[in-house]
């Protein structure tokens, strides 16, 4: 089984405050720790599962600068054979589409069953690449997978749904699925197991590498426009709760009672 | 004719003595033999230090580390052990009388006769010690299993017939002098044989006494009794200032997975249950027991490398270090050093289990989930909290604290730590040391935002490799700001700059580090701040452990409640150099207790116990683990958990006041 594990390096932004920059078209990374997109990992560890069950190979490849190669390295601690580092320039900008033509060309380059990627990455939230990979590919593709398992030329994978649902689809391989987070629980990757792969040669792929002209790719190309970025106003419904911890407690208690929660 | 003493007298065949006397010896030989290899096949710490005669004098040759806490324990060491000893060197005194040159003659024979005499007498008091300690005293701490049991057995036995060949031989002998062998003497009187019977009695005994002692050396190096090469050399090795500190290129050559001196500790374990008597994790109910962990990782090594007598079999692959103990046992040790403390002969469960954690760790395999997420966010955010590092001033909000500057020279540095710096309870502490620092005119000035975690119990989890890389970072952001003097007042921090930033990031080299409670003493005994006597309180302080057991300071604070008017200490039953651990050490702030009472429970419990009101600490995370128990044990309300810094800067703040 030959996997391909498409990775992106985003900040992490669940505790930090962003601040958007005066352009209103990014926001400020000085502040932001940096590393691998959560679906990603989940999705790098659900590929080495596979292998150390079936055999085969795992590749992971990104779009990126060169600061992306600590996040490829990473990968291969993990337990991947393979790294591909596509040149990041040509892209800059780029929506979904522009990124997935790009994936398109590292797959043409291999000869892969299985492409993952995560569902979404959490810095633009898109949650297009892989599907929009997929049709360039014209592979089938399933997304919120949340287990995986072969079947010898098929795929049986489970998909999230609304309300606590479950589906379970059969793909005709090869496919490209998009991992839900929570499918496995990634393992550790230490400092010494990340050292140890420290002299991989990773290959950095240009643009004409992965069969693309400029033009074809990067803000110009864009099917999608992006006209700014805001921080959403406050919401009316929101309460600001203030006080001591106790006063904090008793008027969440209130709430719940009120809106009939607990008797 | 002089008195001496016949050797093999009324004894026949004595070539089956000698060749089994060498197919013993060959065997004991080849048994140390393999001991040795098998040491010598772990990887050797560099060592700082020369010999320590002093220790081995007082550890290895007076007990005074098996005396100390449980002196008849010590004196059935010391019976047994010299005991032995004396009876050893007397046979060896005797072959040479016998083979090489004969001088056991005369007055000295007496002496010699009567050293050894009493040798065996303290030998078999000893043994009945020991027997009386596990069945009449019921010495809770000890477990004994069979070999235990063969050990002791064995040697009551040898010494046992080792007398009656005596009595039997002064029964049958007319002695023209008077033997001062009050044991053999008290045999032959009351032994009531005729002189034929007696040399009869004599010919047998002297067989099975020899047989059993000549077992006894074949046995000795597959036993607990390989423990007497072992601990002595594992106390010398401690006086040479063991040093297991690697760099990571070093950690990556190593050509085996256990250490020369981690091999010579798992030998030189009697299995005296020391550790685990005060092992926090053990007093809560919890699956750790120090003891258990040095013996299952010594049967482990001894599998794995041929049981540690089947030759050819060096190192088996195939069992890794991470499995030298099985299961969840190794994540619940808090580091607290107490095991290695009460170890008489230098044994450090604690630094074995980290040793095992940091094989985990590396295989990235059984690393409970918290551990990983706290080490991700140490990776990732340079602190384990997951915190932003644009918050990482947050705690300084409103203060005027002086940021150093890059490039600056001489200065001191405030070094805040993770927890102190975004736990929004325990920022007050650095916000107090703040007050008083300026109240005392006590220059000095923090990293910001270049503050990074001082990683300690990342290296206490067993993750070196992002130990070190924090390290690196944190002293190279030492370098550039030009400090020379660390204050910190977290214990964690503290220790990890005094000791181990030493050892592996070398540029830490001679900057001076102390926690604020030293700073503290000499501000208020310099007269630099002068504190004003608030209401009544009376305070228990609990000894963190990374400040008192590991480092030895146990006065600084003491000293500052001491000199707060209005402030009454009293000490709860565990404290100093024997207080319990708030179960916060090693990573077990990010480890999920057991089922049953927690640590801190306890420790509150004891707290409680002194009738005071208010628990004083001085490091984070016993701070968290207290304040907590205070609540889940109960104690909300009566006992409240203050750090030594607030306390000061209240004081101060009421003479501002005023």
């Amino acid at each position: 089984m030959e996997i391909l594990v498409c990775v992106k390096k985003v900040p992490d932004t669940a505790d930090a405050e962003v601040v958007l920059k005066p352009d209103s078209r990014s926001i400020r990374e000085e502040d932001l720790a940096f590393g691998i997109n959560e679906w990603d990992n989940y999705a790098v560890e659900e590929a080495i599962r596979i292998k150390e069950t079936h055999g085969g190979r795992v590749t992971v490849a990104t779009i990126g600068g060169a600061d992306s190669e600590d996040v490829l390295r990473r990968c291969l601690a993990m337990g991947a054979d393979d790294a591909i580092l596509v040149e990041a320039a040509p892209f800059k900008g780029s929506d979904p589409y522009g990124i997935a033509k790009g994936l398109r060309g590292v797959v043409a380059k291999g000869s892969y069953d299985l492409v993952l990627a995560g569902v979404q990455a959490g810095d633009d939230g898109f949650g297009m690449v892989a599907p929009v990979l997929a049709g360039y590919l014209g592979w089938a593709h399933a997304t919120l997978v949340t287990s995986i398992s072969l079947e010898g030329a098929k795929v049986a994978v489970t998909r999230e749904l609304e309300g606590g649902l479950e589906e379970t689809l059969r793909l005709a391989l090869p496919a490209v699925l998009a991992i839900q987070t929570g499918i496995n629980e990634p393992r550790y990757v230490s400092i010494m197991g990340i050292r140890k792969v420290r002299s991989k040669a990773i290959p950095t792929l240009d643009l004409a590498a992965v069969g693309l002209a400029h033009g074809e790719v990067g803000e110009e190309a864009n099917a999608l426009r992006e006209i700014g970025l805001a921080v959403p106003p406050a919401g009316r419904e929101a309460e600001m709760i203030k006080g001591t911890p106790a006063e904090v407690a008793q008027r969440i208690l209130d709430i719940i009672r009120e809106r009939g929660g607990v008797a | 004719m002089q008195p001496f003493r016949e050797v093999f007298w009324n004894i026949g065949y004595h070539y089956i003595f000698y060749s089994l006397a060498g197919l013993a010896t060959a065997i004991f030989l080849y048994g140390i033999g393999r001991r040795w290899r098998l040491w010598r096949s772990g990887w050797s710490e560099k060592r700082g230090g020369s010999f320590d005669w002093g220790l081995v004098l007082r550890r290895v040759f007076l007990n005074a580390s098996i005396l100390k806490g449980d002196p008849l324990g010590g004196i059935t060491h010391l019976s047994i052990m010299w005991g032995f000893i004396i009876l050893f060197l007397g046979t060896a005194l005797s072959t040479i009388d016998h083979w090489i040159i004969s001088y056991l003659r005369g007055d000295l024979y007496l002496a010699y006769a009567f050293v050894l005499d009493m040798a065996g007498v303290a030998l078999m008091a000893g043994i009945a010690l020991a027997y009386l300690r596990r069945y009449v005293f019921k010495r809770e701490r000890m477990v004994t299993v069979v070999r235990d049991h063969v050990v002791l057995i064995l040697l009551f036995f040898i010494a046992l017939t080792g007398f009656m060949v005596e009595g039997f031989r002064l029964r049958a002998q007319t002695l023209s002098w008077h033997e001062p062998s009050p044991v053999g003497q008290w045999i032959a009187s009351v032994s009531g044989l005729s002189i034929p019977g007696a040399r009869l009695a004599h010919t047998l005994t002297w067989w099975v006494h020899s047989l059993s002692s000549l077992f006894f050396i074949a046995y000795f190096p597959f036993s607990k009794f390989i423990h007497v090469f072992a601990a002595p050399v594992n106390v010398t090795l401690e006086g040479m200032g063991f040093n297991p500190f690697l760099t990571l290129e070093e950690r990556e050559a190593l050509k085996s997975d256990f250490s020369f001196r981690e091999l010579i500790m798992l030998d030189a374990c009697t299995q005296c249950n020391r550790c685990t008597v005060v092992c926090p994790s053990s007093i809560a109910g919890e699956p750790l027991k120090p003891r258990a962990v040095i013996d299952e990782a010594g049967r482990f090594v001894r599998r794995k490398n041929g049981f540690g007598w089947l030759p050819g079999r060096a190192g088996d692959a195939s069992l890794p270090k991470a499995r030298a103990v099985e299961g969840d046992p190794v994540w619940f040790c808090t580091t607290c050093s107490h095991c290695y403390r009460e170890c008489p002969v230098a044994i450090s469960p604690m630094d074995v289990i980290r040793e095992i954690r940091t094989a985990r760790v590396e295989g990235g395999e059984d690393v409970p989930v918290k551990v990983q997420e706290m080490l991700e966010s140490v990776y990732k955010f340079k602190n384990p909290w997951q915190g932003a590092k644009g918050k990482r001033m947050d705690w300084a909000t409103g203060l005027d604290v002086p940021l150093l500057k890059e490039g600056g020279a001489d200065s001191r540095c405030f070094y805040v730590g993770c927890t102190f710096a975004y736990d929004s309870r325990l920022q007050e502490v650095p916000r107090a040391a703040v007050a008083v620092f300026k109240a005392a005119g006590y220059g000095f000035g923090v990293l910001g935002k270049d503050e990074v975690c001082c990683s300690e119990f990342v290296r206490g989890v067993g993750e070196d490799g992002l130990f070190t890389e924090l390290a690196a970072q944190n002293v190279d952001a030492f370098e550039r700001y030009g400090v020379t003097e660390i204050v910190t007042p977290c214990p964690h921090g503290f220790h990890t700059f005094s000791n181990e930033y030493r050892r592996m990031a070398p540029p830490m080299g001679s900057r001076a580090v102390r926690h604020v409670s030293q700073v503290l003493e000499e501000l208020i005994s310099s007269g630099a701040v002068t504190l004003a006597r608030g209401g009544e309180r009376t305070v228990t302080y609990h000894d963190p452990c990374f400040l008192g057991r590991r480092n030895g300071v146990y006065d600084a604070p003491r000293n500052v409640l001491r000199s707060i008017p209005g402030v009454r200490l009293v000490e709860m039953k565990r404290s100093r150099e024997r207080s319990l651990c708030c179960g916060g050490g090693g990573g077990r702030m990010w480890i999920e207790a057991g089922e049953g009472e927690k640590i801190a429970e306890v420790r509150v419990r004891e707290a409680a116990a002194t009738g005071a009101g208010t628990i004083v600490t001085a490091c984070p995370f016993c701070f968290t683990n207290l304040d907590d128990a205070v609540k889940t044990a109960g104690f909300e309300g009566k006992i409240v958990v203050k750090d030594l810094t607030e306390l000061v800067a209240e004081s101060l703040e009421r003479r501002s006041a005023g």
